[in-house]
């Protein structure tokens, strides 16, 4: 019992960290506009420019994401001379989310739509920070990476061989469709840029 | 205690990426459908960030990053926030590179 206070003691609960980050284009009314608008001028007088758009065989996309990240941490510290200066913080994140996508014929005429909201586990994550940081421990870089469009010039002269091959297909250069934030490079008509092939990937040094 | 005092503290931050075109808000330029060309768009707002080829004609994409966040640190409780919005422009032109379509985001632009 005494080993068990002294336990306690030493562990110190040193305090709990939320952090939040809101990415994207806030939706009004999403479900309505995909139900009612008939026209790409109807779209954008409603819901102003999508945050990406892409040319397809039929007609051209528009994407609206919108995103918040909330990520919730626990810090443990040991009551030592030295430690007492760091945490151990342990975390989970989540993301509530929102997509409408809009598929266009070549003459703006809205021909498809789709709209979704939902809350997705980010997962969880540690790390030892010191202990005034404010900073996330779960990786959710795939979904707070800048547009495509911030890059777009340089995105189409990637160092890597196989991205820099497949970029008419990439649906980051606005040519080949939308893809969503999050979207893993290992299936779709990114395929070819995933780090699943290394004898292609040593080509490109 | 002090030592909590002490090592409490509070940061902010802000963010810009993009283009820096006028967007709405800024004092947008009133564009006319139909007669507006594309050489007139990109003399007044320089090269888009994005131009995109469609099937019967372009598309010239604005688009400005805003980034402002801020962080709490009173030790026993921390937090962080971060709001980003995008600052958008578009513009159609069909394949003679007359202005069929255009629109700015509706969001208020940073002071």
């Amino acid at each position: 019992m005494r080993a068990l206070a002294a336990g306690f003691t030493l562990i110190l609960v040193s305090g709990c960290t939320m952090v939040r980050e809101e990415r994207g284009i806030t939706l009004t009314a999403p479900e309505q506009t995909a139900s009612s608008a008939l026209t790409s001028h109807e779209v954008l007088n409603t819901l102003g420019p999508p945050i990406q758009i892409g040319a397809l065989d039929s007609g051209y996309a528009f994407l609206y994401e919108h995103t918040v990240i909330n990520e919730r941490q626990l810090g443990l510290s040991v009551n030592t001379p030295l430690l007492r200066y760091f945490k151990f913080a342990i975390g989970s994140a989540e993301a509530e989310r929102q997509v409408l996508i809009l598929l266009f014929d070549h003459d703006g005429r809205l021909t498809q739509s789709g709209y979704r909201e939902w809350t997705e586990d980010l997962g969880r994550g540690n790390s030892i920070q010191f202990i005034i940081a404010v900073m996330s421990v779960v990786d959710t870089g795939d979904l707070t990476e800048s547009p495509a469009s911030l890059t777009w010039g340089g995105g189409l002269l990637k160092s890597r061989l196989p991205e820099s091959l497949n970029s008419s297909n990439s649906p980051l250069t606005g040519l080949s469709g939308v893809e969503l934030r999050g979207t893993p490079t290992g299936a779709g008509q990114r395929t070819l840029e995933a780090d699943t092939f290394p004898v292609i990937d040593l080509l490109s040094y | 205690m002090t030592v909590f005092l002490i090592l409490s503290g509070c940061a902010n931050f802000t963010t810009v990426q993009g283009v820096s075109s006028p967007f709405e808000g800024d004092g947008a330029i009133a564009w006319e459908r139909g007669v507006t060309t594309k050489t007139a768009v990109l003399e007044a707002l320089g090269p888009p960030s994005q131009i995109i080829a469609l099937h019967e004609g372009t598309v010239l994409y604005y688009l400005r990053e805003r980034g402002a966040g801020s962080a709490k640190i009173f030790i026993l409780y921390n937090t962080g926030n971060l709001e980003v919005e995008y600052d958008r422009a578009v513009f159609f032109f069909d394949s003679e590179g007359i202005l069929t379509e255009y629109s700015y985001s509706k969001e208020k632009p940073a002071d």
